[in-house]
C-alpha cells in the first residue's frame, strides 16, 4: 500500500481525500469485493478522514462482484459517510447498485449516478 | 453445461448460450436448497454478467435466511425440549422441595417389588411424618412451614445412602425406599441416622426450632402384594409410633398380626387415621405425646 500524496492504493481499490472534503474511492477493474475488501476500504476511509463523516464517492462503474458479508460491512460502517454517490455504468454495477439499496438497505443517505460530475455535485451538499 | 457444477472455463471465453446455461443451472441447485451454487461472473459486467451476479446475490441471501431459520428453529426445538424436561420432572417431583412425589415414588416402588424374586437383597419403605409440624406453621407461619419441609428434604437427601430414593407424599409426609439391604440392622441404621439428622435444631429466620419424626417401616415384601399396600402398612406402623410416643419408629411386623392388609388399605385411603393431637414445638422434651 502506498500513500504518497495522500493516495492509499491497496489491490482492489485506491481512496484519496478530495481538497473539496470528499472522499473518492475507485475500484479497480472487475475486482471482486469480499469482506477484508470492504474492511480494508472502511478503515482507509476512517484513517483519511481522522474518524470523522465526510461524503463518499464510490466509482464502481466497472468493479466485479461483491460478496454479501462485503455488503453488510458496508452497511455496518455507515457511520463514516456523510453521504454516498455510487457510479455505475455497467449493468453488472447497476444491478449491484440496486441490490445494494433495496436489498441491504443502507442507513446513509445513498445514491447512484450514471455522471461523476452530477455525483460530486450532488456530495458537496454533504461536506461538513 | 448439464450438472450444474461450477465450470472452470471463465466466463469470458463462454458463449451467451453457455453463460444462460449455467445461470438456468444454478437458479435449478437454489431450487434444489444447495445455495452454494454460483454462476460465473465475466469482466465486462454486461447483462449477462448482471443476471449471474444478482441470482448469486439472491442465491447468499436465500442461504442467510436458510441458515438464520434453522438457527432459529433448533433454538426454539431446543427450548421446546427444555420445557418438556421442565414439564416432565414437574409432574414427577414436589415443588417445594424438589423431591419425587408419589406418582415416581410409586413408580419406582413398583419395579423394585417386581424385582424382588430376583434380587437376593432386601429393601424397605419407610413413612416419614414429621411431629407436630402443624404448630411450625401455626406459631411461625406457612413460609415458616415451607423452609422446614426444604430442609426437612435436604437432610433426608443427605441422610440416605447412593441408591435410596425419597420422595414427599404431600404435607409433612415423606416416604423412603431403601434398596439393596443386607440385614434387618442395616435398616435400622439408616432410620436412626434419619431420626438424628431430622431431630438436630433448624435455622429458620431468628427461631432454632427442632423437630421429631415417627417412621412407620415396611422390610421386604411381608405378604405385601402392591406399592398401595406397602404404603399402607408403613403407614399404619407409622401411626402406632406416632402413638407409642413421637421421635420413633415401628416396623411393620410388629402390627401386622393386628392389621389385615386390606384393612390397612381402606384405612389408609378412605379413613384416613387421626392422628394425635401435636404439643409444643420449641424444645425436644415437649415432643413426647400420648
Amino acid at each position: 500500500m502506498s500513500e504518497a500524496e495522500g493516495i492509499i492504493d491497496p489491490p482492489k481499490f485506491r481512496m484519496w481525500l478530495r481538497s473539496d472534503g470528499i472522499v473518492h474511492l475507485v475500484w479497480e477493474s472487475a475486482a471482486v469485493m469480499e469482506l477484508a475488501d470492504a474492511v480494508a476500504a472502511t478503515e482507509t476511509m476512517s484513517r483519511l478522514t481522522s474518524g470523522r463523516s465526510a461524503p463518499l464517492f464510490v466509482d464502481a462503474h466497472d468493479a466485479g462482484s461483491q460478496s454479501r458479508l462485503a455488503r453488510k460491512e458496508f452497511v455496518r460502517r455507515g457511520d463514516l459517510a456523510t453521504a454516498v454517490a455510487v457510479l455505475v455504468l455497467t449493468p453488472l454495477s447497476r444491478m449491484m447498485g440496486n441490490f445494494f439499496l433495496s436489498v441491504n438497505k443502507p442507513t446513509t443517505l445513498t445514491r447512484l449516478f450514471e455522471d461523476e460530475d452530477h455525483a460530486i455535485e450532488w456530495l458537496r451538499g454533504y461536506v461538513a | 453445461m448439464t450438472d450444474g457444477a461450477p465450470r472452470d472455463e471463465p466466463a469470458e471465453h463462454r458463449t451467451d448460450g453457455e453463460r444462460l446455461e449455467e445461470i438456468a443451472l444454478t437458479i435449478q441447485r437454489f431450487a434444489a436448497l444447495d445455495f452454494t451454487a454460483r454462476a460465473g461472473v465475466g469482466p465486462t459486467g454486461d447483462v449477462l454478467d448482471a443476471v449471474a451476479a444478482g441470482v448469486n446475490f439472491l442465491g447468499e441471501e436465500l442461504e442467510a435466511s436458510y441458515r438464520d431459520i434453522e438457527d432459529k428453529v433448533a433454538e426454539r426445538t431446543a427450548e421446546l425440549d427444555a420445557a418438556s424436561k421442565e414439564l416432565a420432572h414437574r409432574a414427577l417431583h414436589d415443588e417445594l422441595t424438589g423431591l419425587p412425589n408419589r406418582t415416581l415414588f410409586w413408580d419406582r416402588l413398583s419395579q423394585r417389588m417386581m424385582l424382588a424374586q430376583r434380587r437376593h437383597s432386601d429393601f424397605a419403605v419407610l413413612f416419614v411424618d414429621l411431629d407436630k409440624f402443624k404448630l411450625v406453621n401455626d406459631t411461625m407461619g406457612h413460609a415458616a412451614g415451607d423452609r422446614l419441609l426444604k430442609d426437612v428434604a435436604w437432610r433426608i437427601r443427605g441422610a440416605l445412602r447412593a441408591g435410596d430414593s425419597a420422595a414427599r407424599m404431600g404435607g409433612d409426609e415423606f416416604l423412603i425406599l431403601l434398596d439393596e439391604l443386607d440385614s434387618f440392622d442395616a435398616a435400622v441404621g439408616v432410620i436412626n441416622r434419619l431420626i438424628d439428622t431430622l431431630g438436630a435444631p433448624y435455622e429458620i429466620a431468628t427461631n432454632r426450632p427442632t423437630v421429631t419424626i415417627s417412621i412407620g417401616a415396611v422390610m421386604g415384601t411381608d405378604g405385601l402384594a402392591t406399592a398401595e399396600q406397602f404404603v399402607a402398612a408403613a403407614d399404619a406402623a407409622m401411626y402406632e409410633a406416632k402413638q407409642r410416643g413421637s421421635g420413633g419408629f415401628v416396623f411393620y411386623n410388629e402390627i401386622r398380626e393386628s392389621r389385615t392388609v386390606d384393612s390397612l388399605v381402606r384405612d389408609a385411603i378412605i379413613d384416613a387415621p387421626v392422628r394425635p393431637a401435636e404439643g409444643d414445638l420449641s424444645t425436644g422434651d415437649a415432643n413426647r405425646q400420648t
